[in-house]
């Protein structure tokens, strides 16, 4: 019984991402990274705009996580809450303390394998490399893992080879992460916009005082 | 009937009837969840998870809000401390139930 129990709370976990708009807002804020380094690629090192550019990656990474959050509840809003129902998620810290230790764990990993094998890393792109596997083990681990979502360990799975292959290349790092993000944005966007598409078939909008 | 048997029959009959136990586990994953959320996961008909509701929300376990989302007006449901505290005790009962059988 307790195992029916188990399915329904992953069930209802899984309905977050039951719409594909957290992909797809994800996979934007991921292609806008891969504009971004790409861009730092093409300007060079030493020019001035690219030093801005450098410094103010912080500002555009935060100003995407807040700005990804905000379009996410607004789609919702929208699409899904009229359809299949308003839920609000408890914030216990529990998926961010998670993503800690997956990350600690992951640094830790990569770090203690590039001194053991110190001259298999020298030739490569070792940022690309750990950018790759630590995104991929993110989505296998944290959100694979807690929801039983299948195309989130294929998307992890994609993201540890992506950053493998491209480690492995021989172009400046910038363009290897502009490679990275781009393309890896541009797959999580196809995986939302095919579940968004096969949400919206499946869940007709309903009339109004059918939340009642 | 050893101690351990006997505190099957302690069992929370509120939260064991099956309807109300999805209803819990639902509200027991989330912050909170509305009508239209509940209905769908449960598969209950409107009236009957009315009536669950009501039963649960007299008990105290389950605090019933009418409100808005933007627009759209919604009947949100969340689980009171006291129904947390009621899933939870439920769960280590049946858990100890069935370790119980299986030894």
């Amino acid at each position: 019984m307790d195992d029916k129990l188990l399915d329904v709370e992953k069930r209802v976990k899984r309905y977050w991402y039951s719409d594909g708009i957290v992909e797809l807002s994800l996979g934007g804020m991921f292609f806008l990274l891969g504009v971004y380094f790409g861009l730092q690629g093409y300007l060079g090192e030493n020019s001035q705009a690219s030093v801005i550019m450098q410094i103010g990656l912080f500002v555009i990474v935060f100003a995407g996580i807040v700005g990804v959050g905000w379009l996410v509840n607004t789609l919702k809003a929208r699409i899904t809450y009229p359809r299949t129902g308003y839920v609000e998620y408890r914030k216990d810290g529990q998926d961010i303390k998670k993503l800690k230790h997956i990350i600690m764990g992951v640094a830790l990993a990569v770090a203690a394998s590039s001194i053991v094998l110190f001259d298999f890393f020298r030739n490569l792109d070792s940022m690309t490399l750990a950018t790759g596997v630590m995104v991929g083990a993110v989505f296998i681990a944290l959100r694979g893992n807690s929801t039983g979502t299948t195309r989130f360990y294929v998307v992890g799975i994609f993201s540890i080879l992506l950053g493998v292959v491209l480690s492995l290349d021989k172009l400046p790092q910038e363009y290897n992460l502009a490679l990275f993000y781009g393309l890896l944005g541009v797959v999580i966007m196809v995986s939302g916009g095919i579940v968004l598409l096969g949400y919206l078939r499946e869940n007709p909008m309903l009339a109004e005082d059918d939340n009642e | 009937m050893s101690d351990d048997l006997r505190r099957v029959t302690e069992l929370d009959r509120l939260i064991h009837e099956p309807a109300r136990l999805l209803i819990v586990t639902i509200l027991s994953t989330v912050e909170s969840a509305d009508f239209l959320f509940l209905q769908r996961e449960s598969g209950l008909t409107k009236g009957n998870l009315s009536a669950h509701l009501s039963k649960l929300e007299d008990a105290g376990y389950v605090k019933i809000q009418k409100t808005f989302k933007g627009k759209l007006p919604l009947t949100v449901c969340k689980l009171t401390a006291a129904g947390t505290e009621a899933v939870a005790q439920y769960r280590q009962q049946m858990q100890s139930f069935m370790n119980l059988t299986t030894k």
